[in-house]
């Protein structure tokens, strides 16, 4: 768990360095080891200069999560986007990035991400887009067009690393954007630079309350923990203190396990309590099969009877160890 | 109902049912595209966001118009088809299996009619004996039948081909546009319910239960052949008492031998649709009950539980006076 206690600042990626020249000038900067050139570490934030470039962008993020190994909590992306229909571009607002799409050429890439409940959905293109076709096309599947979000969304999937991404919007007239953005970008900046510190960015609200650092949960385990939880909050209108109560926490917390041997304890119990028809019923099918084992039957069993076959191997020697057989293979059956 | 985007193929532009249905829905601004596959599930579009951001294709169907249905589907021992006349829903089910089925919410309606009906004869004439022709496999049969306008001409054609059964299945209570149809012993509609409780619940923006068994008289007066699929029943606490109360209101608003049949089934997911259920709806009430990957790769509840839900929705049909002819399992292979 040492690596989540140190996982504090945010990375704020930006394309352009002029986009993050606020940031960099009033956040006391510092270039970061070999990465020094488009990594700044500051006593509040970590600052990405990612590049605009799909394939530049998706390298240097990798690069910088890679070196910061888990000290990032967040990523976010301050950068621009054009809006492509303009009764939904809002010009000169930031807004949140709902979901991401992708393509290259015209051709669209099958795979979204959805950052956000809220927000404009954007594209991101893999070349630049001018042509008046072009924008109609991309204008179908989203109101918002950029060229870096995609990467960032890849690569943050990959490392399993919470991402926001927040867009100035510029308009859509292509030919006039570059020039209207290199002509603001000083402004853009400081928009972007109080948005990020007065309005910011509200936190989201962790529904699912993670327990403390001594018990630990890997990714599987995590979402399982997810699935219990949810359905006690849900279905028996338990907090959290009620939860952690009745699954017994300070208990397993006592025990001298390690961190992982309590995870696994705590899930257990929980398990029990969200599913406690299906705890009985695990338990009697175990007790069933243990009469089989105890006879010397060579049994072979999941941990979740989520299983489509059970292996069974013996030989039957009288008529009692066959209706033991029989009695386990009816339970079986009515998996 | 509010599209944010109505994109029309080229090719039909001009025909009369598309005209129709572009000055209902003179509100929302139109485009023009080559065709829908174009646009339709070339990217993923997330399931919810048909809330904010649904867009509507008119467009023609290509390829595989009809398609034969699984096995256990509808009554036994019949041969049982589809045919595709629209993809996707207005209403937003939480079990709703369409939601892992296309990798996008958003409408379509195709508007070939007649060359959906030659299919279904080309289809017809390869069998011998009774079959069925279902439309609402991947839509709501009534839902936009005011918008798409094609029942007239389908009951047209039914109407004159005895063999063939043709159903509509629905969540709506729209049957308006059946209202003019004179109805054949082979035209048959039927209403998917639940407990009221449960659809407010589970149901978002579909007729109320009470709209749909108020519809289904009606067309019982108009002496259509009316059915019920009680599909799918959730695992619950008062399950028996729920369904007990629900058999009771059918009773008292429709003769009950006037009811063709009632179809019962237990929740079940494709294991892809599991996933994607279980991600637009975490805290649905859906997932209070485990469910398990059966032989047949679905998630279903263990098969004690089915039989015991079955059972006890069976038992509240029948001690209100239904036939147990009346009621039949569905998708249970080996529950009977
Ligand atoms: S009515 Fe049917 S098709 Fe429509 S959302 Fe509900 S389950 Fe899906």
């Amino acid at each position: 768990m040492t690596s989540v206690m140190e996982a504090t600042k945010s990375l704020l990626v930006f394309s352009h360095r002029q986009a993050a020249q606020v940031f960099l000038e009033s956040l006391k900067t510092e270039g970061v080891g070999f990465l020094n050139g488009f990594l700044y570490e500051s006593p509040q934030a970590y600052i990405l200069i990612s590049g605009e470039h799909p394939l530049q962008v998706a390298s240097r993020i990798g690069l910088c999560l890679g070196f910061l190994n888990k000290k990032v909590k967040e990523v976010l992306h301050l950068g621009l986007a054009m809006g492509l229909s303009l009764e939904k571009g809002g010009e000169g607002t930031i807004t949140e990035a709902r979901t991401v799409y992708g393509a290259s050429g015209l051709l669209f890439w099958h795979k979204s991400f959805t950052l956000s409940e809220k927000g404009y959905d954007i594209i991101t293109s893999g070349h630049r887009v001018k042509k008046k076709e072009e924008i109609e096309h991309f204008a179908r599947i989203a109101p918002l067009l950029d060229r870096e979000s995609y990467s960032l969304c890849m690569v943050c999937e990959e490392t399993h690393t919470p991402l926001r991404i927040f867009k100035y919007i510029v308009s859509r007239e292509s030919e006039h954007a570059c020039q209207e953005v290199k002509s603001l970008y000083q402004e853009i900046s400081l928009k972007l630079y109080h948005f990020w510190l007065y309005y910011s960015i509200e936190e989201k609200p962790q529904e699912i309350c993670q327990p403390p650092g001594d018990v630990y949960f890997t990714t599987s385990m995590a979402k399982q923990y997810e699935e219990y939880y949810t359905i006690l909050k849900e279905r028996d209108n338990l907090t959290q203190e009620e939860i952690w109560k009745k699954a017994g926490l300070e208990e397993i917390q006592r025990q001298k396990l390690s961190p992982k041997q309590k995870g696994k304890k705590l899930l257990n119990r929980l398990f029990e309590l969200a599913y406690p028809e299906e705890y009985a019923y695990r338990q009697r099918f175990v007790q069933n099969i243990q009469s089989l084992v105890d006879a010397g039957w060579t049994v072979d069993l999941d941990n979740s009877l989520r299983q489509d076959a059970l292996y069974i191997s013996a030989r039957i020697k009288d008529s009692r160890e066959k209706e033991r057989l029989l009695e386990a293979l009816r339970d079986y059956h009515e998996i | 109902m509010k599209f944010s985007r109505i994109l029309v193929e080229k090719a039909i532009l001009n025909e009369n049912a598309t005209q129709k249905i572009l000055a209902k829905l003179s509100s929302c601004p139109y485009e023009v595209v080559n065709s829908y596959l174009d646009y339709f599930e070339k990217v993923r579009k997330p399931y919810l966001h048909k809330r904010t951001n649904l867009y509507l294709y008119l467009a023609q169907k290509k390829g595989e118009l009809v398609k034969e249905a699984p096995n256990a589907y509808g009554t036994r021992g019949e041969s049982h088809f589809y045919y595709y006349n629209a993809l996707n829903c207005i209403y937003e089910c939480e079990y709703c299996y369409l939601q892992g089925y296309f990798s996008s919410p958003d409408i379509v309606l195709f508007l070939n009619h007649e060359e959906i009906l030659a299919a279904i004869e080309e289809r017809a004439t390869q069998q011998p004996g009774r079959i069925w022709f279902h439309g609402g496999e991947f839509s709501d049969s009534l839902a936009l039948a005011h918008l798409s306008g094609e029942l007239l001409l389908f009951a047209e054609f039914f109407s004159k081909r005895p063999r063939l059964q043709w159903e509509l299945r629905t969540k709506s209570a729209n049957i308006r546009p059946l209202l003019s149809i004179d109805p054949t012993p082979n035209i048959h509609v039927s209403f998917s319910i639940s407990p009221p409780s449960l659809a407010r619940l589970l149901e978002h923006k579909a007729a109320p239960v009470e709209l749909r068994l108020r519809a289904a008289r009606r067309l019982i007066e108009k002496n259509f052949s009316v059915a019920f699929h009680c599909d799918p029943i959730v695992a619950q606490p008062h399950v028996e008492e729920e369904y007990r109360a629900l058999a009771k209101s059918i009773a008292e608003q429709i003769p009950i031998e006037a009811i063709r049949y009632i179809s019962l089934g237990a929740l079940r997911f494709p294991q892809g649709v599991y996933d994607e259920v279980r991600h637009n709806y975490p805290k649905s009430f859906l997932f209070h009950q485990y469910m398990i990957p059966s032989q047949d790769k679905k998630m279903r509840y263990r098969k004690y539980l089915r039989r015991q839900l079955l059972q006890k929705v069976q038992n509240a049909f029948l001690s209100s006076g239904f036939l147990p002819e009346q009621l039949y399992f569905c998708m249970e292979d080996d529950m009977e």
